[in-house]
């Protein structure tokens, strides 16, 4: 393959040139219920070609096999450049020559494993679910793909690698009357089939939180103290924060980078948030980026100010930055753009205990459940809550919305604890219509000021 | 041999979708033209009854002959199916296609987003601009052991537009986009509303937390229906969790208020002759003056349910069917927009984006609100 996509962009010396193409093979048994819904496995493969010249692209995505015909394509597209385009005013940040081939390591091959085995498995953990009397319904997902993938660019750069990505999803639905609630739990990575074993205890969790909010309080809307746990603690860091570090959104926009200039000081000096494409086996492991580009460890925030972006070529250019390794396409059907890899918070010096104590009275919210953000605004579901007073623990609380601003949130943060755990899973990111991209998000727990609850 | 003939000839019971898409697209990013894009992409997918059992499995090779492999090995452990394959039947011929979509020219789409940009920078300059233009068009096919061999065609053209305006540690972004089965020229029905919303929004008002009556811009009450629309699946009613399970015939919400899912509305967007397991596509009444009527259903669903298809199959080549809607319309009443005005309250688009408060005239709220019901 690397000969045979060198060949093909040889013959284009003039222009910057990309190819990218992967070949995926998956498996996936999915309970709905009681029902088997869908078992089975999959082939897929899809590639694309991008041209750059004078800070203007030409991208060309497919799933056929004819590489020659599309880089073809990429070419006569050019002929669209606008009349606008100077040479020199934008550019793609020079690159380190990579030659590499790696591939993600595993303790248990997952394509090994037969289909019977994997039904067996999620048959067992989803019935663990259904056993409860208040659980309505269930969905227990698996899957693991195996995924090769090959880049080359005109400068020389190839990379090849092979990628096993396995995990699960565990859903259980709890009704009482109109009160619907849930327990969820998911985890992904390159990993082998050991990710998903011995996961009984997580089955019970599950159930035990989805029926314990059945019988929870709702809560007073209003300004509170909060606790945020490693887990929505780390997607408060990834949604709140960690989209508005990828450079693709203000890297020709003046007004936004003095709104994010390196340097500003975004909260107290004890915040470190992080993006680390380098550590092997979660979701968000990329050692070399859609652009060839190596991954790195970055601070975003350090100290409290913003220390780096998260850049493309072309973003790191323009800004005169450096590269980070994180552009990144969902698939090659479509054009790399800055992402996340694994965003967290970087843990601290406190415990729970201490954090609690710090907080007095306020909201404990643990895990999540959904949430969205846009641009500097944010709204989060905890999965549960507790009302906390005088530091200790108290009643149970559902339905819980966390809003606010990114800038002034993050000023409220107050107390980081030392308990930095990274969460992967079977969703994934989303920007731009690219959905389901494998990310991790982590932090330890966090204790902030002033955040907007609703409630009753 | 044609790969549904090979399929047949090793599997008696199946089903075969077929897809085949093109499109292409200009881009501008922050003002400025940034790239042309191309994309070739085609699929398959296969799903068998074997002893009873669903079997399923896709790929993107029309000559993948181990896709019958993998369906049938699906098919050992699928789940009991509850229909049988659609058969031959006369199907509509709507008109979803249109020739002078793949026949706009690139340039021409290029101009087109040039004006965009110009007609927001002319109001104001410091707003960057992101606009996307695509033409697409796409082909399925489906076929089925049972005789049913159907295709249709159709081609989209889609322009978004984008306004983002960055001061004072508050971004505005405002957006407006259009997708039609024919192209269309008309730029101020994209522009004009995103400035408006900038202009509105250099008047500012505040609002406090309280009991209002609310005004929902046909926008924004996509975002509430998002909340209803989960319990009239059929799937829900099955799995037990539909909040409306066995209450067909009830008036559940305002008299006033009937929505209708279509398959075949003019110019819906995802209308279509047939779903995606060959069920004619049809007007599913959800709600008629408030009264709950009907659930949408695809083949299994409604099997397992004892009730028909509501031609609501929907999938993609690599997905399985599952109820989905199509196209829903709130049937209009006869209050005018002035007369609604009078409410002191409007949301224009939903959670995440912008608010209008409307004391005596329009104003503009600091962006996010949330809004409490039951």
């Amino acid at each position: 393959m690397k000969n045979y996509i060198q060949s093909l962009i040889n013959k284009y010396p003039e222009e910057y040139l990309e190819v990218h193409y992967e070949e995926k093979t998956y498996n996936y048994v999915s309970y709905s219920g009681k029902e088997l819904e869908s078992v089975g496995s999959a082939k897929s493969s899809a590639g694309n070609v991008r041209v750059f010249r004078k800070g203007e692209w030409s991208f060309v995505a497919f799933n056929d096999k004819d590489i020659e015909k599309h880089i073809q394509k990429a070419i006569e597209n050019l002929k669209y450049q606008s009349k606008v385009a100077k040479e020199g005013e934008k550019g793609l940040m020079k690159s380190d020559l990579v030659v590499s081939s790696y591939k993600s390591d595993f303790q248990i091959n997952p394509l090994e494993i037969p289909l019977s085995d994997k039904v067996d498995l999620m048959s067992r953990y989803n019935d663990i679910i259904l056993s409860h009397d208040q659980i309505q319904t269930s969905r227990s997902t698996y899957r693991d793909s195996l995924k090769k993938s090959y880049f080359a660019n005109s400068e020389g750069s190839y990379v090849d690698s092979e990628k096993v990505f396995t995990g699960l999803a565990l859903n259980a639905m709890a009704k009482d009357g109109m009160n619907v609630q849930r327990g969820f739990y998911t985890d992904a990575g390159y990993h082998g089939f050991e990710v998903v074993e011995g996961k009984e205890k997580e089955c019970e969790e599950i159930c035990k939180n989805a029926c314990d909010l059945l019988k929870a309080d709702s809560f007073e809307k209003g300004t509170y103290k909060v606790l945020l746990d490693p887990r929505i603690s780390g997607v408060f860091a990834h949604e709140a924060f960690g989209h508005l570090s990828e450079s693709d959104f203000l890297y020709e926009n003046p007004a936004m980078q003095e709104m994010m200039a390196l340097g500003r000081e975004f909260g107290f000096d004890k915040l470190n948030i992080i993006d680390d494409a380098t550590m092997p086996g979660l979701a968000g492991y990329v050692p070399y980026d859609d652009e060839g580009v190596q991954g790195k460890r970055k601070y975003l925030i350090k100290e409290g100010k913003l220390n780096s972006r998260l850049n493309s070529r072309e973003t790191a250019f323009q800004l005169g930055e450096e590269l980070s390794g994180n552009a990144r396409s969902l698939t090659p059907l479509y054009p790399p753009i800055v992402r996340m890899t694994n965003t967290f918070i970087d843990q601290g010096d406190m415990n729970r205990e201490e954090l609690l104590s710090m907080m007095g009275d306020g909201v404990y919210c643990v895990d999540y459940t959904g949430g969205m953000t846009n641009l500097e605004m944010f709204t989060f579901t905890a999965g549960r809550a507790y009302e906390v007073k005088n530091g200790k623990i108290g009643r149970l609380l559902r339905d819980v919305v966390l809003t606010g601003n990114v800038f002034q949130t993050l000023k409220n943060i107050k107390g980081i604890g030392n308990d930095l755990e990274h969460f992967g899973g079977l969703g994934g990111c989303g920007k731009g219509g690219q959905n389901g991209l494998p990310v991790t998000v982590g932090g330890p727990h966090i204790y902030v000021e002033d955040v907007v609850i609703s409630g009753k | 041999m044609d790969i549904f003939d090979f399929i047949t000839n090793r599997a008696k019971n199946t089903e075969l979708i077929m897809s085949e898409t093109e499109s292409h697209s200009v881009v501008f990013e922050s003002d400025f033209f940034k790239s042309v894009e191309s994309s070739q992409s085609q699929g398959i997918g296969l799903r068998t009854i074997q002893n009873d059992k669903i079997g399923f499995s896709f790929s993107n090779d029309f000559n993948d002959q181990e896709i019958v492999d993998r369906a049938l090995e699906s098919a050992q452990f699928g789940e009991k199916a509850c229909f049988s394959f659609a058969g031959d039947k006369k199907v509509p011929d709507l008109p979803l296609y249109h020739r002078e979509v793949m026949d706009t020219s690139i340039e021409s789409m290029i101009g087109f987003g040039e004006r965009a940009i110009e007609a927001i920078k002319d109001y104001n300059p410091e707003i960057k601009v992101d606009v996307g233009i695509e033409k697409e068009t796409y082909q399925i096919t489906l076929k089925t052991s049972n005789g049913f061999d159907h295709s249709y065609r159709k081609s989209f053209y889609s322009v978004g537009v984008n306004g983002l305006l960055a001061k004072n540690d508050q971004l505005l972004s405002i957006s407006k986009g259009k997708t039609r089965y024919h192209p269309f020229d008309d730029i101020d029905s994209l522009t004009e509303p995103i400035i408006e919303q900038f202009k509105l929004s250099t008047r500012s008002a505040n609002i406090k937390t309280g009991n209002y009556k609310i005004l929902f811009t046909p926008r924004a009450f996509r975002s509430l229906l998002s909340i209803l629309l989960p319990s009239l699946s059929g799937k829900a009613v099955q799995k037990g969790i539909s909040p409306l399970d066995h209450r067909l015939g009830e008036l559940i919400v305002s008299k006033s208020f009937t929505l209708t899912d279509s398959g075949t509305l003019k110019d819906g967007i995802a209308s279509a002759p047939f779903d995606g397991e060959g069920t004619l596509s049809r007007e599913n009444h959800l709600f008629t003056d408030g009264v709950l009527k009907t659930f949408i259903y695809d083949l299994q669903t409604g099997g397992l349910m004892k009730e028909k298809s509501t031609g609501s199959g929907s999938r993609g080549y690599s997905s399985l069917p599952s109820p989905s809607f199509r196209n829903l319309r709130v049937e209009p009443g006869n209050e005018s927009y002035e007369s609604l005005l009078s409410r002191t309250l409007i949301i224009r688009t939903a959670l995440s984006s912008t608010v209008v408060a409307h004391n005596q005239e329009l104003k503009f709220h600091k962006k996010l609100v949330k809004i409490f019901w039951n």
